[in-house]
């Protein structure tokens, strides 16, 4: 792994199955709309040895007719949407502020759970992605420091915290980093 | 130390010894040994029907059509 700034990293891993469902999965999206993937599979793209069912990405809210467009190509690319078949009841879940779950035409695991940005939180979080080149492509990740702080302080539970240990190990970053975004989410009424 | 103390400093423990082979070996390298394991975990996954996932999610608000 090479980290080249705050904003890119170079990674030279074997991609794994999981890895190739992201991918696939981004390069849609990433036609349409910005993006970041958030919480578990962060730390897995690094190297934590645990397993995942699903990875959560944040995308900010976008009209019905952009939506449609994306619903349309992900289906023609082999993904169905867990949740509704139906794009208007897909696109209401989202505005309410649900998560809707993209997998493989006819299996659930693995898959993208998808939400609109809700706050300031949630948009900092976009704003402040990093992009990681992989061997077959980009994808853009949160900061690590907001993604330990969040884990460490909003998730809490005992895998939540074990991510977060590995990356805070992984990156070196320092309590005062992790503070900050304590801080940033207090703030926000977040904690 | 109590038995889930002494699991989570284990458990913490190997964390902290497995970032240290990633920083002792390439990304090519450690990689490989990671993906035997998320491979094989996707590989032997259940797939429930859609109905099933969410409902063990707790996200089913309304039917699937």
């Amino acid at each position: 792994m090479e980290v080249i700034d705050e904003k890119n990293i170079i990674l030279k891993r074997e991609l794994n199955e999981l890895d190739l469902f992201v991918l696939k999965f981004v390069k849609i999206i990433e036609r349409y709309t910005p993006y970041v993937i958030i919480s578990g599979y962060v730390s897995l793209l690094f190297g934590r040895s645990r397993g995942t069912e699903d990875v959560d990405l944040f995308i900010p809210i976008i009209d019905k007719i952009k939506f449609n467009q994306i619903y349309s190509e992900l289906k023609l690319a082999g993904f169905w949407a867990i949740n509704a078949d139906d794009e208007e009841e897909l696109y209401s879940m989202l505005k309410e502020g649900l998560a809707i779950r993209f997998a493989e035409k006819n299996k659930v695991i693995p898959n993208m759970e998808v939400k609109f940005t809700k706050d300031i939180i949630d948009y900092l979080t976009l704003e402040e992605k990093i992009s990681v080149r992989t061997k077959q492509g980009e994808l853009f990740i949160s900061n690590i420091a907001f993604q330990i702080a969040y884990k460490r302080f909003i998730l809490l539970s005992q895998k939540d915290i074990e991510d977060a240990l590995f990356l805070q190990k992984m990156f070196d970053i320092t309590e005062e980093k992790i503070n900050k975004y304590k801080r940033i989410l207090k703030e926000h009424g977040r904690t | 130390m109590a038995e889930p103390e002494l699991n989570k400093k284990q458990r913490e423990d190997f964390i902290v010894q497995w970032v240290n082979f990633i920083k002792s070996h390439s990304d090519e390298e450690w990689s490989k040994q990671q993906n035997i394991l998320i491979n094989s975990q996707l590989k032997s996954a259940h797939q429930f029907t859609r109905e099933e996932y969410l409902k063990f999610k707790q996200e089913l608000n309304n039917p699937v059509d």
